[in-house]
């Protein structure tokens, strides 16, 4: 006889963790240790990618907060097609963008903020996250979301170019500027530009 | 004097063979530009690889303060038939698909020989809300809660009810039912929110009802 999960009291599956599937439904008949289950198995990612996305710790709080109580709100909207952190995940970069939209396009330029306090060796530093954060931050706010919806979030030029609305060919040219800004932030020493140098 | 790759060029470069076109032998010649373009495979690297931050410890309080007054009390479960008034709207196409769909598990309650009556659904897409509310349509809905109701109270009145595997496994055949007589409702109205809070009222009761099923069916094949 195969061996069938029985179902433990919010949250585990014989010791197992429980699927989004099985959380989701408890939740949407109004369990709150449901609620709060699916909250902690993914607030950190939504977190990470808002804050990254608005960098900015305040405005990253407030936006992450919105996303959570939206998506509880649209729970009912969610019909499975996708898995709940995916859906999650897409929720929150919507949420961040329409902020960043409302606030009103900053100027591309880099922020005012002090520069990342970088170690002195090149090499060291850039694998240094911290300072990695600090980098991004400065990033233009263009830059920053094509840089992090690819290169950390792991989103195609496709999705990124149907989530902010441009071109892929768009996408995948600021991304190549973003790159190349962000080796200038970590590594400004070197003298190169976008431009090229001749040595 | 050697003319070097831009950065913004060499960042291209990352993006895979198909970028690298004429660059990809100034790339393998010049050893400063290789320099460079290790390092931004290196950031590309950690960019990917940056871990998870903490959200705020007090983002949960604050996301239950906002969604109403607490999740406390968004975590009572809610009465379906109570739903209904606050939703007039869809409230009248509710009640024909309930008496047409959800009927099914009444008749199988009451009449487990007879077969569902499915096609009812299938054979009337184009339900107009505005054409329905007759007394029949609306009776058959309420018997079809008051149905729910019992078989809901049943599970609540505790695992001994189920203690014989029979019994469970028989009403888990009428849950069976409402589940199919729901998705067939659902076709017509995928985005009704009743029908879709009821679906999975009814998927969990149906899951705690299995996982009852197995531990009785597990310790009696200990015990033997």
């Amino acid at each position: 006889m195969s061996k069938v999960q029985t179902v433990g009291e919010h949250g585990r599956l014989d010791g197992s963790p429980v699927t989004d599937a099985r959380l989701l439904a408890a939740a949407r008949a109004g369990d709150a240790r449901a609620m709060e289950s699916l909250y902690r198995e993914h607030s950190g990612r939504v977190y990470s990618v808002v804050r990254r996305l608005v960098g900015d710790d305040h405005l990253a709080e407030d936006v992450s907060q919105d996303a959570w109580v939206r998506a509880f709100e649209k729970l009912g909207s969610f019909r499975g097609e996708a898995a709940f952190g995916t859906w999650m995940h897409r929720l929150a970069v919507n949420t961040a963008l329409n902020r960043l939209r409302r606030q009103g396009r900053r100027p591309d330029v880099e922020s005012a903020a002090e520069p990342p306090a970088v170690p002195p060796e090149p090499d060291d530093r850039i694998l240094n996250q911290r300072v990695l954060g600090q980098a991004l931050d400065r990033l233009p706010e263009g830059y920053r979301k094509v840089l992090v919806m690819h290169d950390v979030e792991g989103m195609t030029h496709e999705e990124i170019a149907e989530q902010l609305g441009v071109a892929i060919g768009t996408s995948k040219s600021q991304l190549h500027k973003a790159r190349a800004r962000m080796r200038d932030l970590l590594s400004p020493r070197e003298g190169r530009n976008e431009a090229g140098y001749h040595g | 004097m050697v003319e070097h790759l831009s950065r913004e060029r060499i960042a291209a470069l990352l993006d895979g063979p198909d970028e690298l076109g004429p660059d990809r032998a100034h790339l393998e010649d010049c050893e400063a530009c290789t320099h460079e373009y290790e390092q931004m495979v290196r950031v590309r690297m950690a960019l990917s690889a940056m871990p998870e931050l903490e959200p705020p410890a007090d983002e949960w309080d604050r996301v239950s303060e906002r969604l109403g007054a607490g999740v406390d009390r968004i975590g009572q479960r809610r009465s379906f038939p109570a739903r209904l008034p606050m939703r007039p709207l869809w409230a009248a196409a509710v009640v024909v698909l309930f008496a047409a769909g959800l009927g099914v598990g009444r008749q199988m309650a009451s009449t487990d020989d007879e077969p569902p009556a499915r096609t009812a659904i299938l054979e009337s897409p184009g339900v107009d809300a505005r054409a329905v509310g007759s007394s029949d349509a609306t009776e058959a809905y309420l018997r079809t809660v008051a149905e729910i109701e019992r078989l809901r109270g049943e599970g609540a009145s505790g695992s001994e009810a189920w203690s014989d595997p029979s019994a469970a496994t028989e009403r888990l055949m009428k849950l069976d039912a409402l589940i199919e007589a729901s998705r067939e409702a659902l076709r017509t109205a995928p985005t009704d929110p009743a029908l879709n809070d009821f679906l999975f009222d009814v998927v969990d009761e149906r899951a705690s009802l299995a996982g009852q099923l197995n531990r009785s069916l597990r310790y009696t094949s200990v015990e033997y």
